[in-house]
């Protein structure tokens, strides 16, 4: 099947280049196929558990006990990008009793959310929003504005976000909720515990206490990269890992994600944070705040990832938008 | 003693003087008041290309740097990738090219505000354009305010800095067409 739609690409490449060139690449390219699909998974087939190994922190007690909850967890499709199921409570980590969001809670936060993760500015989602409603949709064609009316922001693959859509994607998403913690958190191990923390596919926002807004300081604080704050031409939230996931273990508190794979700035998708594709392997970190700063103190590899088209797809793309979209 | 009360306020007073609504602000903190950035601070996107074909637009914006200037005229330079001077830098801007640099900065960024104002609504096509061409971004502290220009527009700015910080010693005016030296 792979093989065929290789074929079919082929042909209509040999369109546009010579037969010279295509005569030297066709043999090139399927071979380099070959080789490829012997080492990636299949798009019919599961993906198998992840195993991850520790490379960096051995012998330091959070890396160790880490790697085995690491192992001992249960990811969405088997893919640690897409979420957790369960995250076992091993001897040492704290339970921070997460509580599912209602749907007037993720109504409230969901534009936040995912104007913050998409363009870093929490509040342009909804002043487009606003804008439209203010025009009176004049910038749509009349022949489809009710359409826009129902959601201006469908050409951008945002859904609207209606009691009725939350409630869809509530029922959808029941293995990985939108959940926050029952306790406030204390980030930063200053021994204050002052951190409202909610959690979703994409990682963890500190908000108000209220659930109405992303504590955009504390969020650069704890998560994001120091040194390319001060760029101003670099994005402004430059996560030191993606998705986020928080965790404490004997009263510390730590965050985790992937660290090698982040772009923040890709040619087609500029402001949306994604996981690029190359086929270096997918690393894992854990942070440690304290004393203003992140470190990372420990790395794991998850060794039996494999690159393939579907897993490519399914973290090259907006995450919210096939979170909410294809669900 | 009364003198002694007196004398944060004098060195604020004197200090505007000199250099206009800036100095409050920037003597309280260490923050730089104007900060010029090309490129990414890390992931340069792996590019390899022949020296004989014409220049690629898609190179620009592989070249990295940094320059902030401080409120007394300090000013630190951070080239990163592609750039004919790697590492950090210093100079010291006098306080009269300082002064006119804030002055100019003052009087673009109204400019640049107001068009911004003028484009209407915030698209969001727009703001994936703006933040993709081409990699410069210009952070300058207004008052209390601090304001982020990103983007083309942002070439008058960058063109103000890159003089009044004598940076072509660095090689800022080749940081756009450099090819992969690896």
């Amino acid at each position: 099947m792979k093989i065929q739609s290789v074929y079919a690409g082929l042909t209509r490449m040999s369109m546009f280049v010579s037969q010279r060139i295509l005569r030297t690449l066709i043999p090139i390219i399927l071979s380099l196929f070959t080789l490829s699909s012997n080492i990636a998974y299949s798009e019919e087939e599961p993906h198998p558990k992840p195993i991850f190994k520790l490379i960096k922190g051995q012998g330091t007690e959070v890396c160790d006990a880490y790697l085995q909850r690491l192992n001992a967890t249960e990811y969405l499709d088997n893919n640690p990008a897409k979420g957790r199921i369960t995250e076992p409570l091993l001897e040492g980590f704290a339970d921070l009793k997460p509580v599912p969001l209602t749907a007037e809670e993720i109504q409230r936060i969901y534009f936040k959310t995912v104007s913050f993760t998409r363009y870093q500015n929490q509040d342009l989602v909804e002043d487009v929003i606003a804008y439209h409603k203010k025009t009176n949709y004049k910038s749509f064609h009349p022949v489809n504005r009710a359409e826009y009316i129902k959601n201006p922001l469908q050409n951008y693959y945002i859904s609207s976000n209606t009691l009725e859509v939350v409630n869809k994607s509530m029922e959808a998403n029941q293995k990985t909720p939108f959940v926050r913690y029952q306790l406030p958190l204390d980030l930063d191990n200053d021994s204050v515990a002052d951190d409202v923390v909610i959690k979703n596919n994409q990682g963890v926002y500190i908000v108000d206490k209220a659930i109405k807004r992303i504590n955009k300081k504390r969020m650069n604080q704890i998560f994001a990269n120091q040194e390319a704050l001060d760029w101003p031409s670099m994005i402004q939230f430059p996560t030191l890992a993606f998705p986020v996931t928080v965790f404490s273990y004997k009263n510390r508190f730590y965050f985790d994600g992937n660290f090698n794979k982040l772009s923040f700035k890709d040619r087609y998708a500029p402001n949306v944070l994604s996981i690029n594709s190359s086929d270096a392997p997918y690393l894992i970190g854990v942070y440690e705040h304290q004393d203003k700063k992140s470190r990372r103190i420990c790395e794991y590899e998850w060794v039996n990832w494999a690159w393939s088209n579907s897993v490519y797809q399914e973290w090259i793309i907006d995450f919210e938008a096939s979170y909410w979209k294809n669900k | 003693m009364k003198i002694l009360n007196l004398l944060p306020r004098l060195v604020v007073l004197s200090c505007i003087a000199l250099l206009g609504f800036y100095c409050p602000v920037s003597l309280a903190d260490k923050r730089p008041i104007i900060t010029l950035s090309v490129g990414l601070p890390f992931f340069p996107r792996e590019q390899s290309v022949d020296p004989k074909e014409p220049i690629d637009q898609e190179i620009e914006g592989k070249s990295a740097y940094i320059i902030k200037i401080f409120a007394n005229g300090h000013v630190e330079y951070n080239g990163l990738y592609l750039m004919d001077v790697i590492g950090k830098r210093e100079y010291q801007m006098d306080k009269a090219t300082l002064k006119a640099l804030l002055k100019k900065i003052e009087k673009e960024s109204a400019l640049l505000i107001k068009k911004e104002q003028e484009r209407g609504f915030p698209s969001l096509i727009n703001i994936r354009y703006t933040r993709t061409q081409p990699n410069i971004g210009v952070r300058v502290r207004l008052g209390q305010k601090e304001v982020t220009f990103v983007g083309e527009d942002t070439g008058v700015l960058q063109m103000d800095i890159i003089k009044a910080t004598k940076a072509e010693q660095w090689g800022t005016e080749n940081a756009a067409v450099h090819l992969n030296r690896d």
